[in-house]
């Protein structure tokens, strides 16, 4: 069945190329990738803002783009909105002024009924006479989005617009647009480097890098079995490490790898797993403060290599003897201020914070009968025998 | 000095529009479009800025004398000579001020108001030039000035018949020679209270925000 939106795309700017091809229902469509990658490069080709070497575009059945036969409509013609990243609201203009150019009504009556409505439609019918620079940056976005809709696209498309919000903010504009969208029932697509937007708006996730596009996938398939691993390693989001879960000698659950162990709070059955773990779920410690039991095994020292403020957290990159580690925390969370590349982390991995996913079934999964101490493996060292509840 | 007041106010009726329209125009090209010899063209048109009036006039006489068909027009020395005179230095003006207003406004904005559907002249007219329209406008005051003042230009090329061609600079020129000076301080008065409301104006315009004062 074909998709709504169907897109691709061949341009080359300088020594950057973009490839991309894709297809989208009347759904949530997160770009996910580094900076640089071509996101928005990708949104400003689709409206027409950039002109393409190579490609074609069919919206809702209709030919937006096909240099095949040389047809490209103007960018006014498309229907196809877009948020850039300043949102771009008109500052000559106030709030319902903003809203009512963007309608696409005739006659300035008809124009104020419909800005109004919208302006309703995201909470903000009382800021109508304001002028964007007497706005917040969530009432300016609230704005931006009532004046793309009122213009009644066939596709919207947001270029990172709530990067510069933090948390509570983002999640209340993530909800207004997931219910607009639902509305309007047309396709969105939503530039992103930032994974909370991924799990919380998105119906299906294209990653891209290089100006390539690497993957796509629907998010309930990721989220769910050994998929996730592969979204883990797409995302470059995480602690994702591979190796083998199973009984240390002392009779812990472990989980160890090429350079080092975590402790794990229960085992399902021993065999070749992945680990992750969230960036924001590792803690940071004070080293003049003793740890508790069930941190103190999994505890870890390395130094900062780069510091990254990513929306409401900052993420900093950790060299450890046992390889890089990702460690997140909110940007006004305790013991994360004044944190610099060359300093030293010391931080911990609860063992509740660690997700296995097994990339077999588990051993005693197939044995069920023999819950027996099995021989050490060579490659990993240490003694794997079947605890707790068997995964099923 | 009624008559010489006169024809400077009647050359700035012709030079008002011309500078808006063509100074703005061209301002908007260089600052909007990209083409092979854009820079050199505009150097080029910024010359009369600091070319001596002199030379600047001279340039125009030998050029009229030797095409035939602006020879037969008969505009030296009359008032087409007037406006042209007094365009000449002050163009660039309103070519520089135009284009840093068109290129001061963000082309998101402009690009975005044209995915809502717009047509590119709807967003010229309610985007870029609402947004453009303070730094155009200064532009305009300080360009008027500088071609209501203008001297050596005009004297090159209109000459100083007074009734005819003589404005106000050349007739404080006038009245300086025949030793008036009274009558002389009188129009540069006048003079100098156009500059100081041009400056003012201009001032006030830089200063100012885009949005409406309720």
């Amino acid at each position: 069945m074909s998709e709504w939106l169907e897109v691709s795309l061949k341009e080359r700017i300088g020594r950057f190329d973009l490839d991309v091809s894709f297809g989208l229902g009347r759904e949530i469509g997160v770009i996910f990738g580094p900076s640089g990658a071509g996101k928005s490069l990708t949104l400003r080709c689709l409206s027409g803002l950039q002109k393409v070497r190579k490609g074609r575009i069919v919206l809702a059945g209709r030919v937006i783009l096909d240099t095949a036969s040389g047809k490209s409509i103007h960018p006014c013609k498309r229907r196809m909105g877009i948020l850039p990243q300043g949102l771009a609201l008109f500052p000559h203009m106030t709030a319902l002024e903003n809203v009512m150019y963007g309608c696409n009504r005739t006659g300035e009556r008809e124009k104020k009924t419909c800005a109004r409505k919208w302006l309703e439609r995201v909470r903000l019918e009382e800021y109508g006479n304001h002028y964007p620079s007497q706005l917040s940056g969530g009432q300016k976005q609230r704005v931006a989005l009532a004046r793309a809709l009122a213009s009644e696209p066939e596709m919207l498309m947001l270029d990172e617009p709530f990067s510069a919000l933090d948390g509570p903010l983002r999640r209340n504009l993530r909800r207004d647009l997931r219910r607009l969208q639902e509305e309007a029932h047309i396709p969105v697509l939503y530039v992103t480097h930032q994974v909370e937007d991924i799990c919380a708006l998105g119906d299906k996730i294209f990653f891209i890098e290089k100006g390539m596009l690497t993957g796509s996938a629907r998010v309930e398939e990721m989220l769910e079995g050994s998929g996730r691993v592969s979204f883990w390693k797409m995302m470059g989001w995480g602690n994702v490490l591979e190796g083998r879960a199973g009984i240390s000698a002392e009779g812990r659950p472990v989980f160890r790898w090429d350079s080092g162990e975590l402790s794990l709070k229960e085992l399902s059955g021993p065999g070749s797993a992945v680990a992750f773990v969230r960036p924001d779920h590792v803690r940071i410690l004070d080293p003049r403060i003793p740890v508790d039991e069930e941190l103190s095994k999994n505890t870890f020292s390395g130094e900062v290599e780069e510091v990254l403020l990513e929306g409401g957290a900052i993420r900093m990159h950790v060299r450890t003897p046992n390889g890089y580690w990702q460690v997140e925390r909110p940007v006004h969370g305790p013991l994360a201020e004044g944190i610099r590349p060359g300093e030293k982390l010391f931080f911990a991995v609860p063992p509740g914070a660690i997700e296995l996913i097994f990339l077999e079934s588990p051993e005693h999964a197939k044995r069920p009968d023999s819950p027996t101490v099995e021989s050490l493996s060579p490659s990993t060292g240490f003694e794997e025998s079947l605890t707790g509840n068997p995964r099923t | 000095m009624e008559q010489a007041l006169f024809i400077s106010l009647k050359v700035l009726a012709f030079d008002i529009p011309i500078l808006g329209l063509v100074g703005g125009g061209l301002g908007w090209v260089f600052a909007r479009k990209v083409f092979p010899g854009r820079e050199v063209i505009s150097l080029l048109l910024l010359l009369p800025i600091v070319l001596p009036p002199s030379v600047l006039g001279l340039y125009v006489l030998m050029l009229v004398g030797r095409v035939d068909l602006l020879k037969e027009t008969g505009f030296i020395f009359a008032f087409p000579a007037n406006v042209l005179g007094s365009l000449l230095p002050s163009l660039p003006i309103m070519i520089q001020s135009s284009r840093a207003a068109f290129a001061g406004v963000d082309r998101n904005l402009e690009e975005t108001a044209l995915t809502l559907g717009r047509s590119p002249w709807n967003v010229f007219f309610r985007i870029t030039l609402p947004l453009a329209r303070r730094t155009l406008l200064a532009g305009l005051a300080l360009s008027s000035a500088r071609a209501l003042g203008d001297f050596g230009t005009t004297l090159m090329i209109a000459g100083n018949i007074p009734g005819r061609t003589q404005t106000l600079p050349l007739y404080i020129y006038g009245q300086v020679g025949s030793l008036n000076f009274g009558r002389a301080n009188a129009a540069a008065l006048l003079l100098v209270a156009v500059g100081i409301v041009s400056l003012f104006l201009v001032r006030r315009l830089e200063a100012g925000s885009h949005e409406r004062v309720a």
